[in-house]
């Protein structure tokens, strides 16, 4: 189920929140709509499911112009950061809620609520209240309501942002497997860089209204159009070389112990990795190397070392 | 020590309003149970209570006012909703439109009552257009829909105030529950009937039966309609129950009082209904975050 978005525009009370965005998903496509707070992506989702009224641009689904087709006849089906579980219907009903909208017969809606419940894994929850339930239970049940609308495309609005780190991670793979499983084009609005670098094929990195780059995770990463790309992926070191200077990630500084052109000015511990501070004589440079190794080579602060540039954005 | 009195302080008027409440319905009660020693009544009877339930023309009060309370209650509420679903749905429901819609619920019952007779009575407006148009031949051919044994001006009286106060009560939460839960059905492809009748209706239902009970506790204890628009007979409770106490015969009194005591007990298995409810809806609009 190919999206093409052309020109799209969006404004509220004046304020231009899309700005002609134009973006081409593929048929069978995890792209993730990636960005800080505010800049446009969730708008851009709802837009695409016909939820909000756009200004100029066309949204194309199957090369359909969806221009005068009403948000239910989309074949699209948003997973709301909110999740919006119906509170007086159980796990069963909520999932069953778009057959019976399409009058699918009551056996055969039974028979793909149980199966859509074992694929998220919550076997038995047929008659579970809403309110019972946890926050990962109701990600999953929000998840199976969704693909029981027999979406054309699914649109994910950040629905993981309410859960710990780990839930996190577990709900997206469950994401995945669904969307390969089930043979989806999916769009997953997210903050969260790791999340967008892990689970998808194409990445656009949207700031004030605006794609800045839309690209496979290895290339928005390796070569980010500039520096406000570079940097929403983590923090950038600037080093003049010759006449230029370039971007260089922390991970790709490596400490030399038998250098001395360096001064070790802070040592942060993060776990697996650990962030040093050095002092150079071109300013201070942040490097980022696990924390074992760091342990291993016995640096502490205050002491001299060398730096070796492995690798540079862009190359 | 400043401090923690303050709360208690603040409560104050509250407390004194209560006490004064309370020693109203504890005399009234008791007075309703024949105890009036001003009057030489000393022994507590429930005989009163057995005469408003066995005498015809209390007894006539009694059912005239439920069935005014009972069937104005339910029609505000059912043309307040259908008024509240047409607001939603067009979306409608802020702004000049929402202000207009409940604009009656600031006019005085009172004001209300002489609307209606100017409007409604043999010499009223209806009346008058319907004698232009040639519909009756005379005025007094005009239907009596005022001081009728039926209560239909008093009726018409309470929708006038009350589907705007039943759209004052639900339209938030309707507006709300249609915004967020609508568009998750919308999205899941329903139309926005289908959302309205599965969705929006349903999580209303609480709060419509708390607005309907309101309304009907109201009607069934006000005076002044009745009063101004009601029939010689039957007449509502409060207005019998006004006679009774106005009595030239003190040893009435407790007549009035038993005729009180009904529209309590009525009050109280309403607000508790409502209590229920209240908290029902609570529990089904909230989800564990």
């Amino acid at each position: 189920m190919g999206v093409r978005i052309g020109q799209l525009s969006v404004s509220f009370g004046g304020t231009r929140v899309l700005n002609e965005i134009s973006l081409e998903i593929a048929d069978g496509e995890f792209v993730s709509l990636l960005g800080a707070s505010g800049c446009g992506k969730s708008t851009l989702l709802k837009s695409i499911a016909g939820l909000l009224e756009t200004e100029a641009g066309s949204v194309e689904i199957n090369g359909e112009a969806m221009d005068n087709i009403s948000p239910e006849k989309r074949g699209t089906v948003i997973v709301f950061q909110d999740l919006r579980l119906f509170p007086h219907m159980t796990a069963g009903k909520n999932i069953a809620f778009p057959m019976s909208i399409k009058k699918v017969p009551k056996e055969r809606q039974q028979e793909n609520v149980k199966r859509l419940l074992k694929q998220v894994q919550l076997s038995g929850y047929e008659n579970r209240k809403v309110r019972e339930m946890s926050g990962g239970q109701m990600q999953r049940v929000a998840l199976a309501r969704a693909l029981a609308a027999d979406p054309r495309l699914l649109l994910l609005d950040e629905p993981f942002s309410g859960l710990d780190m780990r839930l996190r991670m577990e709900m997206g793979e469950l994401v995945r497997k669904l969307h390969r499983e089930n043979g989806l084009t999916t769009v997953l609005v997210t903050h969260d860089k790791q999340e967008a670098l892990k689970f998808s094929d194409r990445i656009a990195l949207m700031s004030k209204g605006e794609i800045l780059q839309y690209d496979t995770p290895q290339e928005i990463f390796r070569h980010p159009v500039n520096r406000e790309v570079a940097e929403y992926f983590g923090r950038m070191n600037y080093i003049r070389e010759g006449e230029r200077k370039i971007g260089v990630r922390p991970f790709d500084i490596r400490i030399l112990p038998s250098g001395n052109d360096c001064v070790v000015e802070e040592v942060v511990f993060m776990g697996e990795t650990a962030e040093v501070l050095l002092g150079t004589p071109q300013g201070r440079v942040y490097c980022m190397m696990m924390s074992r190794e760091l342990d291993e080579m016995g640096v502490k602060v205050g002491e001299r070392v060398g730096m070796e540039i492995v690798g540079r954005v862009g190359e | 020590m400043k401090r923690k009195l303050t709360p208690y302080l603040l409560l104050v008027p509250q407390i004194l309003l209560t006490i004064l409440f309370l020693i109203g319905l504890v005399t009234g009660i008791t007075q309703s149970l024949g105890v009036i020693p001003a009057f030489g009544l000393t022994e507590p009877t429930l005989m009163y209570y057995k005469e408003v339930l066995t005498k015809p023309d209390l007894l006539k009060s009694v059912l005239f006012s439920l069935k005014l309370a009972f069937s104005s209650a339910l029609m505000s509420t059912a043309a307040g909703v259908c008024l509240c679903a047409m607001l939603v749905l067009s979306r409608r429901t802020k702004g000049k439109m929402m202000r207009i819609v409940q604009l009656p619920i600031i006019v005085p019952h009172v004001v209300v009552a002489l609307f209606v007779i100017n409007i409604c009575s043999q010499n009223g407006l209806l009346a008058r257009v319907c004698y232009r148009l040639g519909m009756i031949g005379e005025q007094q051919e005009f239907p009596m829909l005022i001081y009728d044994s039926h209560g239909l001006g008093i009726i018409f009286a309470y929708l006038w105030k009350e589907i705007p106060f039943i759209v004052y009560f639900v339209i938030a939460l309707m507006a709300n529950i249609d915004g967020k839960l609508g568009e998750a059905s919308v999205n899941l492809g329903a139309n926005r009937f289908q959302t309205f009748f599965r969705v929006t209706l349903p999580l209303c239902l609480h709060a419509i039966c708390s607005g309907f009970l309101i309304i009907f506790v109201f009607a069934l204890g006000a005076y002044e309609l009745p009063f101004i628009l009601g029939a010689t007979a039957p007449k509502a409770l409060p207005v019998q129950a006004y006679i009774q106490y106005t009595h030239p015969d003190l040893r009435n009194r407790p007549y009035a009082m038993a005729l009180n005591g009904m529209i309590i007990v009525i009050s109280l298995v309403s607000a508790w209904v409502y209590f229920v409810l209240m908290r029902k809806n609570m529990k089904n609009l909230t989800i564990r975050e």
